[in-house]
């Protein structure tokens, strides 16, 4: 059997993910191209691929000349997997939807507003369908590798569904609340082992949503918990603009 | 049957046998950890607190573990079942946790003897210290007729200021206090004097009226309002769960090394109170609903495990009320259906 | 209070056994039968109804029904439908191709309601793959045919391609007597003749004496409720109904809490259950 070919795209990221994705040990680099044949890779290789097994894509969509080059990597692939925060939810790239363009552009390029071609940030799979996801900003080594040998066996990636909450009692972490800070755990997709809650932070939502969050009980426990509205609002802005039920439909 | 005879020991003999059982025992206590107090292993009995405080996960961790691994395998087809087990000493559990084990060993060891837990089981010591008053404000245990120790225990200690009187319950916990304890017989009055002050720290708190019929008192309110009044706030994190030291549902997943070769079969803590616990592969959930789930949940607490085990399954140490951010509780729950 | 059944440590509880695969059919497109040896040379030796916890190193595991009647030989069969990650994966394997599984499991139609049925009609109703645990029974009561009363079997798929062991069904249709076969689809093509309609159009074909017929069960979770009432209207004594139930499972031995129904464990009270004893656990349905 000839190995699954794998590619690595990019759009609007920090292409942190993809060295995640290939920050392994020695053995477990040579054990990952034994299973695997990496064809295309921004950031290692520059070789360029025909049809693919796997294509890797991350980054968000934030040009309408993106939406063709996405579509095409589509075609090309049998399988197409979100590759962390920013291909999966938009990640930060959708701060910039809360701004009208001309807010943006301004900011950003107050010289030449109109320099570069930007639109409203998107996920890929606002664009095409996509068949996994490895969340998270970045993403988790561990997971990367993990999801790589579930679609090499034809198994479906195992991706949790339920929330931080549980990788942090399995921690033994003292809730962050108890401590006077807000944290998004209880709606967030755990697989990350509460790295953030477990470190003195709280957690930002870069893993996105469960999938059946309940919103309004987080959004009480957040505003029991001191924080106003907007305040609360705040919070979900950073990771979660593209969910349309904390902020409507598209701004 | 002869009474069981009384024997005194002094606070720091029993910190001295701990620390001569190291070398063949790992030890494990109520200690300092960062800005927690959590059981842990510890080298020394210096790191004991033994003030009790409440902690986030009960001792069930140490017998059936987060995570384990239960399968090794290759995959040209060598199986071999792992069951890791080490010899252990739980210095210092209280009646709540210790009524928690008891309801596991029964849990694990029905129709089907779970090796891996019992293996653990077996290979353990348990040192209980009873409790003289409660520990904190979400602490229910004396509700749930929990604040003494039905089980689960070896040796039990009831704490006569810098003394404790000593109660056997084993023959492993026997041969464990020869060896390691100093004692010296004492009266009847002895154990009637910590009893004494139990009573005075737990005055006025007194047991769910109806408690013995709550399975059945449950049973009768599968309708009643406070399912969907309290099911409506979960979040279906789980946190109650993960905290709970009767709680024993695991998942399964199989894990292949990264070169495919050889793999592993894991099984690591599941809860009910999550969305797809119940979810079939063809998609069909059985219990869609936090309400549903919740409602479930309790009932293996006050319901059907309560009438199979002939005792409350929440043991009343509060650490659900504690984790739940959306302020669920199953005293609140019971009061609402049973009455105060 | 209930007596606790306490077992001692069971070293091999979670270690499966393996199976080769010997015969491989396919009756539909998701629907694929094995027969399978037990390597060990042991007799599976299970009642009909139970199942057996499939495992497939590096997948996983999942719970099937075994759909073959007990034989003292050392061969089963399974029918599995492609539905999850175990269940894809067993549909890759070819005959001579190995995997294991852990079991038999689970409360099966055992020896006192088998008694029970004897010198009654049998009434068995299968949606889709609910055929697959009944055949278990099916196939042990009909070289017996005689020591009942009548055996009836209606059968309902949702179109004429997902019919299984259409074989051993015209065999059935050819045997007469005191056997019948009522067959239905969902939505029908062009190669079908038959009855076109729900599972429950056929229940009032069949001519019955209530009390002494014994009905047993299986298919989705949406036909219990329809063929449960139409059952009542045929005046059937909840008593002399059997189901059998899917639910998830992980451990197969009452542990794991996955399949819990109410107070009961699937994995150990059922799959099969008596109607009479779960109506009013409210999580059956």
């Amino acid at each position: 059997m000839s190995k699954p070919k794998v590619a690595f795209f990019d759009f609007a990221c920090c292409e942190g993910c993809q060295l995640c994705a290939i920050d392994l040990e020695p053995e477990q680099l040579l054990d990952l191209v034994s299973v695997v044949d990496i064809v295309e890779f921004r950031e290692a290789m520059s070789e360029t691929g025909d049809q693919l097994d796997i294509a890797f894509v991350e980054g968000s969509i934030t040009r309408d000349s993106d939406i063709d080059r996405l579509k095409k990597i589509r075609e090309r692939a049998k399988l197409v997997v979100a590759l962390g925060a920013c291909s999966m939810i938009a990640g930060i790239n959708a701060l910039k939807n809360f701004q009208t363009k001309a807010e943006y552009t301004q900011a950003v390029y107050p010289e030449d507003p109109n320099k570069y071609e930007t639109t409203t940030a998107k996920a890929i799979g606002e664009i095409i369908q996509v068949d996994a996801f490895i969340p998270g900003c970045p993403i988790d080594t561990g997971e990367f590798l993990r999801v790589t040998k579930n679609l090499v066996l034809g198994k479906t990636p195992d991706i949790p569904t339920y929330p931080v909450c549980v990788e942090c009692k399995r921690n033994e972490n003292v809730c962050v609340y108890e401590k006077g800070i807000q944290c998004l755990g209880p709606v967030i997709r755990a697989g990350c082992n509460a790295r953030c809650p477990s470190n003195g932070g709280y957690c930002f939502g870069c893993r996105g949503l469960i999938p059946e969050p309940n919103i309004n009980s987080q959004q009480d426990i957040m505003q029991k918990y001191g924080l106003t509205y907007e305040k609360m609002l705040e919070k979900f802005k950073l990771f979660l603009q593209r969910n349309q039920e904390i902020f409507g439909d598209d701004q | 049957m002869t009474k069981p005879e009384i024997l005194i020991t002094t606070k720091k003999s029993i910190l001295k046998g701990l620390d001569q059982a190291h070398s063949t025992y790992r030890i494990i206590a109520l200690t300092r950890n960062q800005e927690r107090v959590i059981y842990d292993y510890i080298n020394s009995s210096d790191e004991i607190e033994l003030e009790y405080q409440p902690t986030v996960l009960s001792v069930k961790k140490f017998f059936f573990p987060q995570d384990e691994i239960i399968l090794d395998y290759t995959v040209e087809g060598k199986v071999t079942p792992r069951i890791e087990a080490e010899n252990l000493v739980l210095f210092g559990v209280r009646p709540c946790d210790l009524n928690g084990i008891k309801i596991l060993d029964e849990a694990f060891a029905e129709s089907h003897g779970d090796p891996n837990y019992l293996s653990r089981r077996e290979k353990s010591i348990v040192i209980g210290i009873d409790c003289q008053k409660v520990c904190d404000k979400d602490a229910f245990c004396y509700k749930v007729d929990s604040n003494e120790a039905k089980g689960g225990f070896d040796i039990m200690l009831y704490d006569l200021e810098d003394r404790y009187v000593i109660q056997v319950a084993s023959a492993k916990g026997q041969k464990f206090l020869e060896r390691y304890f100093e004692t010296t017989p004492g009266l009847p009055s002895d154990l009637e004097k910590a009893l004494a002050k139990k009573k005075e720290g737990f005055k006025g708190l007194e047991p769910f009226k109806n408690l013995e019929k709550f399975p059945e008192i449950f049973e009768k309110n599968k309708d009643h309002p406070v399912w969907e009044e309290e099911g409506s706030r979960c979040l279906s994190c789980g946190s109650c769960i993960m905290v709970c030291p009767t709680c024993y549902c695991f998942d399964v997943a199989d894990e292949l090394a990264l070169n495919l070769k050889k793999g592993q079969r894991m099984r690591r803590w599941d809860a009910c109170m999550l969305s797809a616990f119940a979810e079939v592969a063809g998609g069909e959930n059985f219990r869609p609903t936090a309400k549903e789930r919740l409602h479930h949940r309790i009932d293996r607490k006050f319901n059907f495990l309560m009438a199979k085990h002939g005792q409350a399954v929440c043991v009343g140490c509060g650490r659900c009320v504690r984790a739940c951010l959306a302020d669920i509780s199953p005293k609140v729950i019971a009061e609402k259906i049973t009455g105060k | 209070m209930m007596q606790l059944d306490l077992q001692p440590k069971d070293e091999k509880l979670y270690l499966p056994d393996p199976v080769r695969i010997v015969e491989i059919k396919d009756f539909t497109d998701k629907e694929r039968f094995f027969k399978l040896e037990i390597l060990s040379g042991k007799s599976l030796g299970h009642q009909p109804g139970q199942f057996v916890q499939v495992s497939v190193l590096g997948i996983g595991e999942a719970p099937i029904s075994i759909s073959s009647p007990p034989t003292k030989d050392h061969f089963f069969d399974l029918c599995v439908r492609a539905v999850g990650n175990v269940t894809n994966k067993l549909h890759t394997l070819k005959v001579g191709d190995i995997f294991h599984i852990r079991g038999p499991f689970g409360h099966g139609f055992d020896a006192d309601i088998q008694q029970r049925m004897q010198g009654k009609h049998l009434l068995f109703i299968a949606g889709g793959i609910g055929y697959v645990p009944l055949r278990s029974l099916i196939n042990n009561v009909l070289p017996e045919h005689h020591r009942y009363k009548k055996i009836s079997i209606l059968y309902g798929c949702r179109t004429p391609k997902d019919r299984m062991y259409q074989d051993e069904l015209a065999e059935i249709t050819k045997m007469g007597g005191n056997v019948e076969l009522f067959e239905t689809v969902d939505r029908t093509d062009e190669t079908w003749k038959g009855n076109v309609g729900v599972i429950t159009t056929l229940v009032p074909k069949v001519e019955l004496d209530p009390v002494n017929t014994i009905t047993a069960i299986c298919g989705p979770p949406i036909m219990y409720k329809f063929v449960l009432i139409s059952l009542m209207e045929r005046n059937i004594p909840k008593d002399n109904i059997y189901m059998s139930l899917e639910r998830r499972m992980k451990c197969g031995v009452g542990k794991c809490g996955h399949c819990q129904m109410g107070g009961v464990y699937v994995c150990q009270s059922g799959p099969v259950f008596k109607y009479a004893d779960v109506e009013h656990n409210e999580e059956v349905f």
